[in-house]
């Protein structure tokens, strides 16, 4: 053994030595060495977790996976990846891998809800599916079925899903789970520049002299970008400054220059704090040019509740009412007489929650109102308003916030604020996120390299799925919206469907959905790529809805997780690398990939799944007269319309959605599939009974790259422009807009971004097209009687005061509870828990709580404890030196482990604007089990 | 004879009827958390390796080139700071003949990002964007400070969680040792 | 014989003392002014009579035996019978004080029982005077609300809910009790106070056992100042119990339905078989007898 180290020390040094310090040693291979040693075929994939995107590495031998490595290629990680991605190898070979559609039945074999699961056949699957749906929807019409979409779902699966739940069923009831991580977000980017998703890309990082980490414990959740700011950081450790706001310590802050514990909630008066600095202190440092060229001021409403239900829903339970009162009505408390203080509010007003249904709106004010809403944000209010930490000396802290504005002020100093869900699962999360952009435009530092505020996604795909597809209950795809006749005209003009086919009402949102299945509003969902019965908050509504009331719910998944042990029926799903797919990530970079082996069992991917449900209705069930709640004359019949495109009412949606004259066009077996499997183009050697019960031998034409081209369609033109099919798969991703070939690095700069270039108005144009042409106001209401204004290439700078969350601790409910990840789990945990070596790493959800609050309860380290919150309660072990150091008052629960589901105690207050839940802040009492 | 063993073979095949299994929705997995009760059978917590360093067992590698997992306890290591990484103490190539622990990667000593290239202030990507690049840094690349991102502690817990997948090394050293540097490039083609 | 007389007197005097003594036992005891004019806060009634017996029968009989039955231990000074006149001829807050209190061999009950409590055992013990009227405070201008009570289960956190209103307005403040009645007593769940809705939260232990569906017997008391209510009902709060057959799992088979087939026909040719080798047999014999006939 000493001898081969030897030598192979000695080979290397060799290398070492002949390439010397800082002479870059290209190795470039050909094509033809696609084929290594031994067998193994490599092939470049992307990672299955988190929003950073890496590019990783399979290696495939006898249609198996037998190792991973980084993409050297990848541009976002360039050959280093983290725990989980390296384990990418092993998610998908867990024992317990689900291999047949599994249904509740009773002895007889018929469906029962009460029933044990029983394997069937995929066409008994379909069969119940089809029966069920059609009920639902007889009785409901389409808004009776509801579809838990994700951001997890490939391209090209979300696209297929909304294109059948939109043109095909009518139905906007479909939204993912990125409502519950990146709504908020959207909402900010929406507003402030009418267009979604970050200009900035991953490069910033890199050039930035300033890291500013708000709520977003990078370390962990997007540790490969994370080092690529320590690179930065720890290569010029002076000039490099990394700040990490935070409610708690995490691994963030030990590489943090200054790290600041907020109270949860408070990071609105933060940001007005700095605000505060800039306009009464710094007027200087003002970039009035770029402000008066290309912004305008803005506010809105803020008696707009919390995205709860109203109190007289009748299944809240009266503890659960003493929090949900509020949002109809609440007193406001010492801090925010002060904050709303401009609007004529004092402490112990009761605040009466009128604007529930106009939280979006917003309108125009003048800087003189912006500046003067600003008054109470000075640095000592502020302080005693945020400080998190009840050790920490009030003069540290300013200290603290004062350096942290500095930053943000100094002329010449690049700074980039990230943000992942600190920030967007917070009741006020659209607002701190336009807060975020209101710094940034107000100094300039916007959409430049090394300047800017970007927005982290946390999916792997919510950014190039569910936000770019519009697989939510009010968007179609490129930015486009179902509110909008228009907009809907244009989809149905390319998904080649009659006018009017297309619901003109939103759906429900997912936490909606959960609400109406149990108000028996909808009573069939289907589940996709996700876990809605663990990640859900008052989970004990949704499972007792799930399973008590007359409904039949259908769980799409891999692994049996919570929301299959809830479900009807289970579908086993092919996973991430045994079908062709494509991702997009937080830095708008769309990645492809191939298929590398085959699925396991009867498993077959999500795309089939659609495709073949779409066999089973015809256009004259779904395409008549329909009536819809709150749609005066319910949804038009269209299908004379149908009849004119060529259509027959015997058609199915199959061959009008997915096997129509265009699909066919695209040959199966296509020259860059070459040596690769195709499940759903050309079937697979496990020939599946498929749901008309026989061999499922492909659908005979590239599905896949079909669906590609058409969805391109949508953003070709309009800023959201991708590349063809095969280019992806012949580069490492581009960052969308793709035009001419080229990839966008920084949008809104016209030296970089075309359509910027295009508008022709400077150096910087914000062309997105959503509201902007809003009306004028006070800072307190719009006034309607003043012309609205233009807003074309312009973005908005929005003053939001601060306020408190619904439920805040009190004498029976003392601690904060906050709930977040860890770096070894990957969100509910039905894929890293079943690898071992993650497992191991993580075996259980701890309650990491502060050593005194521990010691003042009686606890020792380790102790088993109650949990309880006002709607649940769960038991946990403590831990008070874990990685997570959490302020007195505060304690933490990761949500990965099944045993540990934290989701019963969380609150479903939701930001009223952009129906994201708050997992992170609610109230709960700990006692020893 | 003939008969009796006829009677057998009845017999045999009379009592191995196979029956349909109904599957309780807690045992569908292995993950046997109870719905509908508060209460999980949680044994005791569970406890990390607390051997010290040198002490414990090499843990072998996952599958070829994986990064391994640490064999002693990280008690008193992480959380890893920015001025103060324990695990450089003893990994670093110029202390592991002082510690006797394994010293870190090459691979961790080379840099595989190339730079953006700026012309009169305006960055693009690097002309060596489609190539695998290959840069020696001379201390650590800091984009490998932050060792608990790929490196942890294994737990010594039972696993119900069985683990389908094989590994296969071509190498011999494959297991203990990583060729990562020297196979980096392999199957990368543009 | 001077003596013997000499003694005679000593033991006559000493009797007579202790007679004296006796007498005076009950009568000697006097209470604080204001103990004696302390009133019950509770109207007497059968519950507290009920009440107060199983106290008294625990804490009291020991000494002061059964009430009415004269059976009180010898001690000195002697206990007395609770019914008899001289206890009786006190008032309520004597008796409260004294039992409280404590003197002497008698001990201080006020570490073993609430003053509820008390009061339940002086309800008791008022209950075998037929002449004993209660005597009740100045009840001008109160106005004893009358309770009405609703009980659930928050099943999301295991708790008991109790809202008390009177005349449809949530009552705070109001003291609660809720119990789970069992064939031989009473098990307590908690104590709680109503906040400003009218609203208490009882915790309850989910491992408690119930009937198959989960249900018990729930019983709530409310009480604040002279208002009292009290509710029984039938509800679900508890972990169901499966009943077992004793020999499930254990048992082959319970119907001829779900017998194996093996077992099936191993029986019937066996019973058969059996069947055919008598009759064999039988007309074997048969033949013999005819066989012998014929010889």
């Amino acid at each position: 053994m000493k001898l081969a180290r030897r030598d192979f020390l000695k080979s290397s040094a060799a290398i070492a030595a002949a390439t010397a310090v800082g002479v870059a040693v290209p190795e470039t291979l050909k094509a033809e060495a696609r084929e290594a040693e031994s067998g193994w075929t490599w092939d470049k994939a992307v990672c299955r977790f988190c929003g950073t995107g890496c590019g990783i590495m399979i290696a495939t031998k006898d249609d198996k996976i037998l190792a991973v490595k980084g993409d050297p290629l990848a541009p976002v990680n360039r050959g280093l990846n983290c725990i989980k991605g390296y384990f990418n190898a092993k998610i998908m070979y867990g024992a317990d891998r689900l291999k047949k559609p599994l249904l509740r039945v009773d002895e007889n074999g018929n469906f029962s809800k009460q029933g044990k699961f029983k394997a069937i056949s995929w066409e008994r699957a379909f069969d119940e599916m089809e029966k069920h749906m059609k009920s639902a929807m007889k009785e409901l019409g389409p808004t009776g079925i509801g579809i838990f979409s994700s951001g997890q779902y490939t391209i090209m699966e979300g696209y297929a899903a909304s294109k059948l739940m939109k043109a095909g069923f009518r139905s906007h009831n479909i939204d993912p789970n990125a409502r519950h991580c990146m709504a908020s977000a959207v909402v900010g980017f929406i507003q402030t520049f009418g267009i979604d998703e970050p200009a900035g890309n991953y490069d910033d990082m890199e050039i930035t002299d300033t890291v500013v980490t708000w709520g977003a414990n990078m370390a962990e959740m997007h540790p490969i970008l994370w080092s690529r700011i320590t690179e930065n950081k720890l290569s010029h450790p002076e000039r490099t400054k990394v700040v990490n706001l935070s409610t708690y310590t995490n691994r963030t802050s030990d590489l943090a220059d200054i790290e600041i514990i907020f109270k949860p909630n408070t990071d609105l008066a933060i940001w007005n704090y700095i605000a505060h600095e800039i306009v009464y202190n710094h007027p200087e440092s003002i970039d009035w040019d770029f402000v008066k060229k290309y912004t305008v001021f803005a506010t809105g409403f803020v008696d707009i509740g919390y995205g709860m239900r109203t109190p007289d829903h009748p299944k809240f339970t009266d503890k659960e009412k003493e929090t949900v009162k509020h949002e109809v009505a609440k007193k406001l408390t010492a801090d925010e007489g002060k904050t709303l203080a401009y609007l004529g509010y004092k402490e112990g007003d009761v605040m009466e929650m009128k604007h529930r249904n106009k939280a979006v709106n917003h309108w125009i004010i003048q800087y003189e109102e912006f500046k003067k809403a600003l008054k109470p944000y000075d640095l000592d209010t502020v302080a005693k308003i945020a400080k998190g930490d009840p050790e920490e000396s009030i003069e540290d802290f300013k200290k603290k916030l004062k350096a942290l504005a500095d930053l943000y002020i100094e002329n010449g100093r690049k700074v980039c604020s990230y943000w992942t869900m600190g920030f967007n699962q917070h009741t006020r999360g659209s607002w701190v996120n336009e807060q975020a952009y209101m710094v940034h435009l107000l100094l300039g530092k916007q959409s430049k390299p090394g300047d800017g505020a970007f927005s982290l996604t946390g999916q792997p795909s919510a950014c190039g799925t569910a936000r770019e597809v519009g697989t939510f209950a009010h968007r179609l795809p490129a930015d486009m919206v179902v509110a909008n006749a228009k907009h809907r005209e244009i989809s149905e003009k390319l998904w080649k469907v009659p006018a009017g086919t297309i619901n003109p009402k939103v759906g429900s949102h997912l936490m909606k959905i959960h609400r109406d299945i149990e108000d028996g509003k909808i009573k069939f969902a289907w589940i996709n790529v996700c876990n809605p019965y663990q990640n859900s908050a008052n989970a004990n509504h949704w499972i007792r809805a799930a399973r008590q009331m007359d409904n039949f719910i259908v769980c799409s998944d891999a692994y049996p997780g919570i929301s299959a042990k809830v479900s009807d029926l289970i579908l086993p799903s092919a996973m991430i690398y045994e079908k062709w797919g494509a991702y997009g990530n937080a830095e708008r970079r769309t990645q492809h990939w191939k298929q590398q082996v085959t699925p396991v069992g009867e498993a077959m991917p999500d795309v089939w799944q659609f495709v073949e449900l779409s066999k089973r209705f015809k256009l004259k069930e779904v395409w008549g007269a329909q009536k819809v709640p709150g749609l005066k004359n319910g949804l038009p019949d269209v299908l004379e319309g149908a009849k004119a495109m060529g259509y027959s009412p015997e058609d199915t949606l199959y061959d009008v959605l997915f096997a129509n004259q265009d699909a066919k066009k695209y040959a199966w077996p296509d020259p860059i599939g070459e040596g690769k499997i195709n499940t759903e183009a050309g079937g697979d050697k496990r020939k599946v009974k498929g749901s008309d019960g026989k061999p499922f031998e492909g659908y005979g034409f590239f599905i896949h790259k079909y669906i590609w081209e058409e969805y391109r369609k949508f953003g070709t033109g309009n800023g959201h422009d991708l590349a063809d099919f095969d280019t992806y798969h012949h580069c490492r991703g581009l960052k969308w807009p793709v035009v001419d070939g080229k990839e966008t690095l920084w949008r809104f700069n016209s030296e970089y971004d075309v359509y910027a270039k295009k508008a022709d108005v400077g150096p910087f144009a914000f062309y997105g097209k959503a509201l902007k042409n809003m009306p004028q106001g006070s800072i307190a209401k719009p006034d309607m009687s003043k012309p609205k204004v233009d807003l074309k290439n312009k973005a908005k700078i929005f003053f939001r005061p601060y306020m408190e969350a619904p439920e805040v601790p009190d004498k029976e409910y003392p601690y904060w509870l906050c709930t977040g990840r860890v770096l070894e789990h990957w969100h509910s945990g039905t894929m890293t828990m079943r690898v071992p070596e993650l497992y191991r790493a993580v075996p259980e959800a701890l309650c990491y709580i502060h050593p005194k609050d521990a010691a003042e309860q009686g606890f020792t380290e380790g102790d088993l404890v109650w949990v309880e919150s006002r709607r649940g309660r769960i038991k946990a072990h403590i831990e008070t030196r874990g990685r997570n150091r959490v302020p007195r008052g505060l304690v933490y629960l990761p949500w990965f482990d099944e045993k540990v589901f934290v989701n019963k105690l969380c609150l479903d207050a939701t930001c009223p604007m952009s129906k994201e839940t708050d997992f992170k802040k609610c109230t709960v009492k700990i006692s020893k089990a | 004879m003939k008969y009796l063993s006829l009677v057998a073979l009845f017999f045999l095949v009379a009592c191995n009827q196979p029956k349909e299994k109904q599957i309780d929705e807690d045992q569908l997995g292995f993950i046997d958390a109870d719905l509908h009760s508060d209460e999980t059978n949680f044994k005791m917590k569970a406890n990390f390796n607390e051997d010290k360093p040198e002490v414990g067992k090499t843990i072998e590698r996952s599958f070829e080139n994986a990064p391994p997992m640490i064999p002693h306890t990280t008690a008193g290591f992480f959380p890893i700071k920015r001025d103060n990484n324990i695990c450089l103490s003893c990994h670093m190539p110029d202390k592991v003949e002082e510690s006797g622990a394994r010293e870190i990667s090459k691979t961790h000593f080379q840099s595989w990002r190339p730079q953006l290239d700026v012309k009169a202030g305006v960055y693009s990507n690097p002309k060596e964007d489609n190539q695998v690049y290959v840069k020696e840094v001379k201390d650590l690349n800091m984009a490998y400070f932050n060792c608990s991102q790929c490196h942890v502690p294994q737990a010594d817990v039972s696993i119900d969680i069985e683990n389908l997948f094989t590994a296969e090394f071509r190498e011999k050293f494959g297991i203990e040792e990583s060729n990562l540097k020297d196979k980096v490039s392999e199957g990368v083609n543009n | 014989m001077k003596n013997n007389k000499g003694y005679h007197i000593i033991i006559l005097f000493c009797l007579c003392f202790l007679a004296v003594a006796n007498v005076n036992a009950q009568s000697d005891w006097q209470v604080p002014v204001e103990a004696n004019e302390k009133l019950s806060p509770f109207l007497f009634d059968d519950d507290m009579v009920l009440e107060g017996r199983v106290a008294y029968e625990n804490s009291c009989t020991s000494c002061h035996g059964t009430p009415s039955q004269d059976d009180f231990t010898p001690m000195s000074p002697p206990p007395g019978d609770p019914a008899s006149e001289p206890f009786q001829a006190q008032s309520d807050g004597s008796m409260f004080y004294k039992i409280k209190t404590g003197r002497g061999t008698m001990p201080k009950f006020a570490d073993a029982f609430a003053d509820d409590e008390l009061w339940n055992i002086v309800a008791y013990i008022r209950s075998f005077n037929e002449n004993y009227k209660q005597e009740l405070p100045n009840m001008e201008g109160i106005v004893i609300p009358e309770y009405a009570m609703k009980l659930s289960f928050d099943e999301n956190v295991d708790k008991l809910v109790v809202k008390v209103f009177a005349e449809e307005l949530p009552q705070p403040e109001v003291s609660v009790s809720a119990y789970v009645m069992g064939t031989f007593g009473k098990h307590l769940l908690g104590k709680a106070q109503t906040n400003e809705l009218g609203i208490a939260y009882v915790d309850v232990d989910p491992t408690l056992p119930g009937d198959e569906e989960g249900r018990v017997n729930v019983m709530v008391k409310a009480t604040k100042g002279f208002a009292r209510a009290k509710v029984e009902e039938h509800m679900v709060m508890a972990k169901a119990t499966e009943r077992h057959s004793a020999i499930e799992g254990r048992h082959i088979w319970s119907t001829d339905r779900m017998a194996p087939i093996w077992l099936k026909i191993t029986f019937f040719v066996s019973v058969f078989g059996v069947w055919f080798a008598l009759l064999f047999i039988v007309f074997g014999l048969r033949n013999i007898k005819k066989a012998r006939k014929e010889a």
